[in-house]
């Protein structure tokens, strides 16, 4: 943001509002990944560049299938009304688009903030079907394209040829697939900053124009990896050798969709075990954790005496058991100097139980255990 | 391909227009295409043709081109009309300027460069010269790139070309089609046109090229005429040469008959004066000695001057280049000039042996007139002559005196004489008067 920031600062009154637009809304591409703007230049003179911001040309960094376009915008601060003029770097003029096809920038709008914004998608799905060009000179890539359009599987599919190899008349080509599946039910992620859309995105790193070595990688948004653990964690099905992406990527959807499944269910069960302590010991639940449900502190009383129990859950819940902890509020412990606590990790359970089992269960076992502990609090520890 | 030049007074005005514009520039390029046929001859291929296309970029001028949606033919056909009225023809391409921006064609300038060839109708030839600016963070160094482009297979590629540099005396070969860098201001080309009639004659040549060629072969020609007549006069020397020898042969050969003949006759062997001097002499002596030894027994008074000729002659190759016994004072005249006493001092040697070999001869010739032959008579007269005949043939007589060996001394002197003659009318003078005077007083000789 505060790169952002500066470039905003350096950018000429009049071309400024197209570039915030650019900043703010410039999620484009199956990646939905933010454009970056840098390197702001100005096409005055170098005398009056000092005086005041005049800066009114950048290039501008497009995430694509995996590799990051790399284009000059070039605007004429003496005459602002005038369309921009694009200088597609590191193509070799290859990527010549027909003007009759932009017609946001034919029929420029100086007044429209959001002009450059619909110049650059017009722009980008003019180069995708460039790219779709370029592989059609190769069978096996274009059977590879071909078959994933037409699969219920594959959301949106980029295709991206890379430079030449040194050496070698071949290029390694992208496939980026976007996974069709629904990740609503994945427990929510509070960061500070916008996390941005969930999506999980394939990246397939063709080596060569043969298909005989390919590099799978799953991208994950910031709250679906946070839910399912980073990429290292998550272990993707391997390439099969000789194998094709039209029935590779089927298996890289289920696998996902397993372990967010598992995620959501042990989501699910947690909320449900904590809603049901919560509903027995309605007034006694000293604070939960509200958002992923992993944490329960009850006060409680028997006799006259009164506890406290913390409840954890593990992340394999239900299949690990919760742990109990049982802290006294008299007596402090001998050996570090804090409250006394009993720490309890086997007791009826099985997950194959209700919520509602569980924590009828749990008082039971409560009630069984509490007199012993009020005995060792007194006996053994100090007030 | 088309091979491009650049005017350097375009390429620097362009420059310095663009480093004080305010912004980014647009404009067109004007000059002129030409085609040259080259047919060249080698061993291998009798006919071996090139054509060689040159476009050559003479001036420029911004233009206002649409960078918009109005971007049609008819909006860049106003455009150029707007700028140039009648010089769509010499139309060679556009050129752009932009700063701080890369080097490569834009998504705009291609299709502006795709309309302007569509609207000019010459697609290979337009030209597309851009111009980058770049200055670094300290603003202290400023970096103006430019590539000239062409479309070619429906992309923009750049294209080597070449700035005439008129300061440019790295070459090192003649020019042999011009530099292209001609200004078409109509002003320029009159005067061109005007002297042109002066400078270059009707087939397309330099004028003092032809004079000079002329002059060139002129003095071939005479050069040619000299060796004719050099050879000529070596002809005619050979012919002479052969003449010459052929009479020595022939004299030779009479001397011989007469000695024969007619060995008491008091003539020396002959001896070939014009090789050895003293060598003539020598034999000349023992010859006379050995007559005198012959008639010693008489005693005769002729016998006696062969003794005494004897004694002299071997005075003289003995001495050599004593002065003379003869005094000089009688010769010697008190109006010469200096001139004379130092061409005679020059030839002092010579009149030494002259004065000597006069009395000799004198005598000899003396002898002679007793045998009268016709040899002989020719000798005297040839002698007597001696000073025409030096001046006319000097050969002949060397000669004559080759054949009489009496007067072996006396004919070189006149040779040496002749040779003054030739040389200082004065000598001659003197050595006449030599022979005058030794011919007026043969009494007076005191020898004899």
């Amino acid at each position: 943001m505060a790169s952002e920031h500066s470039v905003l600062k350096q950018l000429h009154p009049l071309v400024r509002p197209y570039v915030e637009r650019v900043l703010r809304r410039g999620n484009v591409g199956v990646c939905m990944g933010n454009l970056r703007i840098s390197d702001v230049k100005s096409g005055r003179p170098t005398l009056t560049q000092s005086k005041e911001p005049c800066g009114d040309r950048f290039k501008i960094y497009i995430p694509f299938a995996g590799d990051s376009l790399k284009w000059e915008v070039i605007f004429d601060s003496c005459q602002p009304s005038n369309p921009p003029d694009f200088i597609f770097l590191g193509e070799n003029g290859n990527f010549d688009p027909d003007i009759e096809k932009l017609e946001n920038l034919t029929q420029w709008d100086p007044e429209n903030p959001e002009s450059l914004v619909l110049v650059l998608e017009d722009l980008l799905r003019e180069y995708r079907c460039y790219q779709r060009q370029l592989i059609e000179g190769y069978s096996r890539l274009q059977f590879e394209y071909s078959s994933l359009q037409g699969m219920e599987a594959c959301d949106d599919v980029e295709v991206h040829m890379g430079n030449r190899l040194p050496g070698t008349l071949d290029s390694p080509v992208n496939f980026l697939i976007r996974l069709p599946i629904d990740l609503s039910p994945i427990p929510q992620y509070l960061v500070k900053d916008d996390p941005g859309e969930d999506l999980a995105v394939l990246l397939a790193k063709f080596h060569n124009s043969e298909g005989s070595r390919v590099t799978p990688q799953l991208f994950l948004s910031p709250k679906v990896e946070h839910a399912l653990g980073d990429n290292t964690a998550l272990r993707i099905p391997r390439f099969p050798t000789g194998g094709c992406l039209m029935d590779y990527v089927p298996q890289v959807q289920d696998f996902l969709q397993k372990q967010i499944d598992h995620i959501v269910e042990g989501y699910q069960r947690r909320r449900e075990y904590v809603a049901a302590f919560i509903s027995r010991f309605g007034g006694s639940v000293l604070e939960y954790d509200a958002e992923s449900f992993t944490k329960l502190s009850l006060v409680l009383e028997w006799n006259e005496f009164f506890f406290v129990l913390h409840i954890e859950l593990p992340s394999r819940f239900p299949q690990d058991m919760p742990v109990f902890t049982f802290q006294s509020c008299y007596h402090l412990s001998k050996t570090n100097g804090e409250p006394y606590i009993s720490v309890q990790k086997s007791y009826p359970y099985s997950p194959r139980w209700t919520g509602e089992e569980m924590a009828q269960r749990a008082k039971l076992f409560i009630l069984d255990f509490i007199p012993q502990f009020k005995k060792v609090s007194v006996s053994s520890n100090k007030l | 391909m088309a091979a491009v030049r650049l005017g350097g007074s375009v390429f620097s005005a362009l420059s310095f227009q663009q480093v004080c514009s305010h912004s980014d520039q647009v404009g067109l390029l004007f000059g002129e295409v030409s085609v040259r046929v080259k047919d060249s001859i080698s061993d291998s291929q009798i006919n071996s043709k090139t054509t060689e296309k040159t476009i050559c970029v003479l001036s420029h001028l911004p233009c206002h081109l649409p960078l918009s949606s109005s971007l049609t033919t008819e909006s860049i056909n106003k455009a150029i009309t707007e700028v140039a009225c009648d010089r769509e023809k010499h139309i060679v391409g556009w050129y752009r300027f932009r700063r701080n921006s890369s080097p490569e064609p834009s998504l705009w300038e291609r299709i502006i460069h795709r309309k302007l060839s569509e609207t000019l109708k010459s697609q290979e030839n337009m030209l597309f010269w851009l111009f980058t600016y770049q200055s670094s963070g300290t603003v202290s160094t400023h970096v103006t790139d430019y590539t000239l482009y062409q479309q070619k297979d429906r992309r923009l590629q750049a294209i080597p070309h070449a700035v005439v540099n008129l300061g440019d005396t790295s070459h090192d070969h003649y020019r042999m089609s011009s530099a292209g860098a001609l200004s078409t201001d109509l002003g320029m080309l009159g005067v061109f046109k005007k002297y042109r009639d002066r400078l270059v004659d009707g087939e397309g040549q330099l004028c003092e090229v032809s004079i000079m060629n002329q002059m060139n072969s002129a003095l071939q020609a005479q050069l040619m005429g000299l060796c004719d007549s050099v050879h000529q006069g070596e002809k005619e020397a050979s012919v002479l040469e052969e003449e010459v020898a052929q009479l020595q042969s022939v004299l030779r050969e009479a001397m011989e008959q007469k000695e024969q003949q007619e060995p008491s006759v008091l003539i020396p062997e002959k001896v070939d004066i014009s090789k050895i001097e003293q060598h003539q002499t020598g034999d000349v002596a023992g010859d006379v000695r050995d007559i005198a030894m012959e008639t010693d027994e008489d005693n005769s008074p002729f016998a006696v001057q062969l003794r005494q000729i004897a004694e002299q002659t071997k005075g003289v190759t003995t001495e050599g280049k004593k002065t003379p016994k003869m005094d000089r004072k009688e010769v010697k005249k008190e109006s010469e000039p200096r001139t004379r006493r130092k061409s005679r001092k020059s030839s002092s040697s010579e009149t030494e042996k002259g004065e000597e070999g006069d009395l000799f001869s004198n005598l000899v010739s003396e002898m002679r007139s007793k045998v009268q032959t016709p040899g002989n008579q020719r000798q005297h007269s040839r002698q007597r002559g001696s000073r025409q005949i030096q001046e006319e043939e000097p050969m002949e007589s060397s000669m004559s005196e080759n054949i009489d060996s009496g007067t072996d001394v006396e004919t070189e002197d006149s040779q040496k004489s002749s040779q003054s003659t030739i040389k200082n009318e004065d000598v001659q003078v003197v050595s006449s008067d030599d022979e005058t005077d030794m011919e007026q007083e043969p009494s007076s000789s005191p020898v004899f």
